[in-house]
């Protein structure tokens, strides 16, 4: 039991910190996608959504070949640091925050899409620059949108397995999390601590998933122009 | 958001192990902070995946203690251990195991002729089954073994196919047939295999490859890691060389 507690210490460190990273490039991506036209952003959609369509351990594999030893990050930071960040905690976090990329930005381009462009467009007619009329009037419109957009991106970063393995490896106190420790004692046939931490896993995805059914289903406080409806789960 | 320090430090050895020795090297790990105050953390799976990922991905390895010749010659072939040997003369055998109420078997062909589902050591992965393949294929019978066996990840995943009752019967080292009451060994293999030994040594040029080499001196020298070593059924083929 007491072994448990760093393993899922660290699951939420890397789930945290691959949430923080996605969350500014998936808001600038779902920005560009919902309300900028430019040449490539057919393949700018396509390779956002990739990491969805590939099996998990190619997305290890290709960030390993960038990071490990041979990959041409992985020279750079070897130069500068004198190591690179293949199996390190670090790896994890670059494998979940990919993984769950597509995820997030798919539930922030709905959540963009759904305010009305007038309501920009007013708001720069008053004067406020681009990044103002996005943090003061878009973003609040859109936050439930992107609220629960955070929180999939973080079950899903949570739940991480395939990529992680190959990238972060599966090194108990430094890259081990909840799944790879999971993956670990089934293979030894640690059978009862093994449906402890499966038991974790289900605890922390229930409880994220409620909040995120809950802010998509909570009734509106003020806007009338917010997200489309279609964006929230059946209710 | 959670402070970044990571899981683990980094001035804190590495060391990657055979799955083998997984759970006395865990105890040989408390023994030594115990002792001497220092820490060490380790990384456990097959020698060969464990050795290609030292060698070949970039992991940040200080040490290891692995079984066999080969995971010696991939690290070797990279330029990464050129030292002695820092821990050796350990050995291991191959036994065959089935869950407790089976018989004992005379022979690997009387395994063989009752068509079971045996659990092996992945040859690619994992030693074992590179010994494992050099025992059936000195009496001719890989083929009909290898064509329906469960090829698992490391000594210990085979062992837990067994267990688990998932598989007749595991070819795997005397030591996890130990390890778990659920299983019992049938055989104990006396076909023709290379004798499995294991190395420990550093890794040269990394960061903490002096306080790897000290850990691995202190599990050859001291007395009492020699002890557990010998409880869980491993067996030294040379006296301790020096006292810490």
């Amino acid at each position: 039991m007491m072994y448990d507690i760093p393993i899922v210490a660290l699951s939420l460190q890397v789930a945290f910190v691959a949430t923080g990273l996605t969350l500014p490039i998936g808001l600038i991506t779902a920005w560009l996608l919902v309300r900028k036209n430019f040449r490539g952003k057919f393949l700018l959609d396509v390779f956002v959504s990739l990491p969805l369509a590939l099996p998990p351990v190619v997305v290890g594999y290709v960030l390993l070949w960038l990071v490990g030893t041979h990959g041409w990050v992985g020279q750079i930071s070897h130069g500068l640091f004198g190591s690179t960040v293949a199996f390190t905690w670090f790896a994890a976090v670059l494998a979940s925050s990919v993984v769950s990329f597509p995820l997030v930005v798919r539930s922030f381009t709905v959540a963009l899409a759904g305010v009305d462009p007038k309501l920009e467009v007013a708001a720069k007619g008053l004067g406020a620059g681009s990044l103002r009329t996005f943090l003061t009037v878009t973003l609040p419109l859109a936050q439930r949108g992107v609220i629960a957009g955070v929180l999939l991106g973080f079950v899903r970063a949570l739940s991480e397995f395939g990529a992680t393995i190959i990238v972060a490896g599966n090194i108990p106190g430094r890259t081990q999390t909840v799944p790879t420790a999971i993956f670990t004692r089934i293979s030894s046939g640690d059978t009862n601590s093994a449906w402890r931490l499966a038991l974790v896993s289900l605890v922390l995805g229930v409880i994220a998933l409620a909040v995120h059914n809950w802010l998509l289903n909570r009734p509106r406080s003020f806007d009338s122009s917010g997200l489309d409806r279609s964006n929230g789960p059946p209710s | 958001m959670v402070a970044c320090d990571g899981g683990g430090d980094s001035d804190v050895p590495l060391i990657f192990v055979a799955a083998s020795l997984s759970d006395v090297v865990v105890e040989a790990g408390e023994l030594y902070e115990a002792e001497t105050g220092n820490r060490v953390e380790f990384s456990f799976g097959g020698s060969i995946m464990l050795a290609n990922q030292i060698a070949e991905l970039g992991a940040p390895a200080d040490g290891f203690f692995l079984v066999g010749d080969s995971p010696v010659l991939i690290l070797r072939e990279a330029g990464m251990y050129s030292d002695d040997n820092l821990m050796s003369g350990l050995v291991n055998k191959l036994v065959a195991i089935a869950s407790s109420d089976q018989e004992p078997l005379t022979s690997l062909r009387e395994l063989v002729e009752q068509a079971p589902r045996v659990a092996l050591g992945d040859p690619a992965l994992a030693p074992v089954g590179i010994f494992t393949r050099e025992a059936f294929e000195s009496v001719d019978l890989w083929d009909d073994v290898s064509k329906d066996a469960i090829f698992a990840l490391d000594t210990r995943a085979a062992t837990a196919a067994v267990q688990t009752g998932n598989a007749d019967y595991g070819i795997v080292y005397k030591t996890d047939a130990s390890s778990s009451d659920a299983v019992s060994i049938v055989y104990e293999i006396d076909e023709t295999y290379p004798d499995i030994e294991y190395v420990g040594g550093k890794i040269d040029d990394a960061s903490q490859s002096e306080a790897a080499a000290d850990f691995l001196t202190f599990i050859a020298s001291s007395p009492k890691t020699r002890n557990l070593f010998v409880m869980a059924g491993f067996i030294f083929d040379s006296p301790a060389t020096n006292n810490p």
